[in-house]
């Protein structure tokens, strides 16, 4: 998942809290052996090797097309899983390495959700397009996992990937507090929240950007032009009942830029945002 | 770049339920309205934030919500062969969340042995008639005429089934068998984030009385929620039906003159503060008031009339006021220890008919080590005056009587020691077995000589019983 993973269980049964820990991890690596873009045994590379001929996927993978197709329609076209291949010309580390117009505008023909064709659970992905489920992955498998645990597990507990988490019930301390960083302050907590149960998710530049000529060029990229959204604040955390549902919201919101307040304010959605 | 974006707020609505397709959740979740999502406080610092009191968000009630069952069967037995009863018990708790509670309870008494039936011992044996005979569906008892209060004779059929009693002992009606079904829930709801509504009912049915109950009440904390005060009101109405009709009060035994079913009710209010003192010890201080109007009587209770020398000449049924006023004060104080608790708390009560009585009780518990075990001994020492009307037996009287008399023990001057042990195994989180014993010993303070002959008979023996309960807590 490419951040740090936890699950905290409150329990003074140390082999109560490795037996989930362990429950946790094969959850979370399946997701991820499932999923990764970085593995050629995954789904996602099977995908891909068939270019652009019909592909059959399994039901949990459909599960996952349909809600990305549903995202790309109620985002007006924002949400796209298929922007991946942007990363070709992005590289966010922190450097000033913007790339050129013309690279960008070059992949522009391999983005967009609807140029695939998407019937469940058949999917047709024209050649050279890819697919990834990155801004979805992490909230989906801390809400897989989430519910693995919950399944076995009445204590109160929290998962938590990257700072995506979500917890079933108040710990005997009242709640689990939740730090939000401030970017560039790594560790520091800039805000601290309280939460009882359900999910909170975090999107934004906390770590991943460049820096060119004093302009930040966060890592939430419009699909539609291929470059960075411009204006968006640095930071946006949201809570909902579920880490998927709150992970989306996230995004969304950062995706309209300096609209992300209204965006979020219109949803009556609980956030705290960091600009 | 202008972006085309659905109606505001629909956005979330269709992500809830795309996310709820996803994630295979149940439709109920789905439907969750989005703005009944409540947020998580925030706070700029670790103290400040720690006294807010965190809302919690909505989450999905069906897997971290379990509800808790508690089941138990408790036996109970007097000496000399007198009542019995199993219950069975089953009551249920969940919560919803969102500090939504829901409590329901049932149980199931059945109920056999003999009761006193008032009437004091003689030194000659004497022959009662079961309180008011038994209806009979068949034709296999007895005609039994009665006559009714405007002195209209019907004739009946009634299994009347005489019982004697030697001389010299305490008069138990032996028929005295039934059930009783109880049905309680409770529910509460939050009103706003520091107050809360909780409002239930009940239900009685036992074969010679049916009653239905209502409360509410509201809370509200203080101060960080360290101090809840509390009001509520309380109703209830109740039918009674003895066996056979209701016994004219105050008239002559063997006449048997009948009432239909009478009814009483019953209207109480109570305010409470519940004050959480440090980390370990919480105080609980209480006041209600409670008025009873109607039928107030035992229709079983009858009384004795002896006369100078001491021979029994006659009964009466009892006679009590038709409305009662009680108050009653309670304080309690729970400190909790490393490894168990200390429960104690005090009661005091009066009422109009002149039943004051003062309870204490004090309860340790003590876990093992392990804190998967624990055990609970408990002591409560209970006394009361007699109410003013109280008479063990009446002497030159005729029936029927004109003042108030009863001769029920419960209405009676005693004191009383309960000792109690209960043995409790966590066998996990979800899971809890328990054992209770109890034994209870009664000891009358009534001073009252007899005439004549009857001085030296044990008029006031008192009550020894036992008590067990097994009970079995699981979480579903």
């Amino acid at each position: 998942m490419a951040s740090p993973c936890e699950l905290l269980v409150e329990s003074d049964r140390p082999e109560e809290a490795r037996e989930l820990g362990a429950l946790a991890a094969a959850e979370c690596a399946r997701i991820e052996r499932k999923f990764s873009r970085y593995r050629d045994d995954s789904v996602l590379a099977a995908i891909h090797a068939a270019a652009g001929r019909p592909f059959e996927v399994d039901p949990e993978t459909a599960q996952l097309l349909d809600f990305a197709a549903e995202c790309h329609a109620l985002s007006g076209g924002l949400f796209d899983i298929t922007s991946g291949v942007l990363r070709r010309a992005w590289t966010f580390d922190g450097s000033a390495r913007v790339p050129d117009a013309a690279a960008v505008a070059a992949l522009l023909p391999l983005v967009g959700f609807h140029r695939l064709r998407w019937r469940n659970p058949v999917l047709e992905l024209p050649a050279g397009m890819e697919i990834d489920f990155g801004g979805i992955g992490k909230e989906y498998a801390v809400d897989r996992v989430y519910d693995a645990v919950a399944m076995r597990c009445r204590r109160p507990f929290l998962v938590n990937f990257g700072g995506d988490l979500r917890a079933n019930a108040a710990p005997k301390s009242g709640a689990w507090r939740v730090g939000i960083e401030r970017p560039g302050a790594e560790r520091v907590a800039s805000k601290l929240l309280e939460l009882e149960h359900g999910a909170l998710a975090t999107s934004g530049d906390t770590r991943r950007y460049l820096e060119k000529d004093g302009v930040r060029y966060g890592h939430i990229l419009d699909p539609r032009d291929g470059w960075p959204v411009r204006g968006a604040p640095q930071s946006v955390t949201v809570a909902a009942s579920s880490c998927t549902e709150a992970g989306l919201l996230a995004t969304l919101a950062l995706l309209q830029g300096p609209g992300a307040r209204a965006f979020l304010d219109a949803e009556g959605v609980r956030y705290w945002v960091i600009d | 770049m202008p972006v085309t974006l659905p109606p505001a707020g629909s956005a979330r609505r269709r992500l809830i339920a795309a996310s709820c397709a996803l994630l295979g959740a149940t439709a109920a979740r789905a439907q969750q309205p989005a703005d009944s999502t409540k947020p998580v406080a925030s706070g700029t610092s670790v103290s400040n934030a720690a006294s807010v009191p965190a809302p919690v968000e909505d989450a999905t009630p069906t897997v971290d919500r379990p509800w808790i069952l508690d089941s138990a069967i408790a036996y109970y037995r007097e000496n000399d062969g007198r009542v019995s009863s199993v219950e069975p018990v089953i009551s249920a708790h969940h919560d919803f969340g969102d500090e939504r509670l829901l409590d329901v309870s049932a149980s199931f008494d059945v109920l056999s042995g003999g009761s006193p039936n008032g009437a004091i011992p003689s030194r000659q044996p004497q022959t009662f008639v079961t309180p008011s005979g038994i209806a009979l569906k068949s034709p296999a008892g007895n005609p039994i005429t009665y006559t009714n209060t405007s002195g209209k004779t019907t004739s009946a059929l009634y299994k009347f089934s005489p019982y004697t009693v030697p001389a010299g002992t305490l008069p138990v009606d032996d028929s005295l068998h039934g059930h009783r079904i109880g049905l309680t829930g409770n529910y509460q709801r939050p009103l706003s984030q520091d107050s809360r509504l909780s409002y239930g009912g009940s239900v009685v049915d036992q074969s010679d009385l049916f009653s239905i109950g209502a409360n509410g009440k509201y809370s509200r904390d203080f101060f960080e929620q360290n101090t809840t005060v509390s009001a509520g009101v309380n109703g209830q109405l109740e039918s009674v039906k003895p066996t056979g009709g209701t016994p004219l009060p105050g008239t002559d035994y063997l006449l048997f003159q009948k009432l239909k079913s009478k009814s009483n009710h019953d209207f109480g209010a109570l305010l409470g503060v519940h004050q959480v003192i440090s980390r370990r010890w919480w105080s609980e201080f209480d006041l209600a008031i409670d008025k009873q109007l109607g039928y107030l009587n035992d229709p079983y209770d009858i009384i004795s009339i002896a006369n100078s020398a001491g021979s029994i000449s006659d009964y009466v049924f009892e006679r009590r006021p038709d409305d009662r006023s009680r108050r009653s004060a309670f304080l309690e104080n729970r400190y909790a220890l490393d490894r168990g608790m200390v429960d104690v708390s005090l009661r005091h009560t009066s009422d109009s008919w002149g039943v004051n009585s003062n309870t204490a009780e004090v309860r340790f518990r003590y876990w093992n080590p392990q804190r998967d075990r624990y055990l609970e001994p408990s002591f409560r020492w209970y006394k009361q005056s007699a109410a003013d009307f109280y008479t063990p037996f009446l002497t030159n009287a005729t029936a029927p009587i004109a003042g108030y008399a009863s001769s029920d023990q419960r209405l009676s001057a005693f004191h009383a020691l309960t000792f109690g042990v209960k043995y409790g195994v966590k066998l996990d989180d979800d899971r809890e077995f328990s054992v209770r014993v109890e034994e209870y010993r009664q000891t009358s303070d009534n001073r009252q000589t007899p005439p004549g002959v009857l001085q030296g008979l044990d008029l006031y023996p008192g009550i020894n019983a036992i008590f067990v309960q097994f009970g079995w807590r699981f979480a579903e």
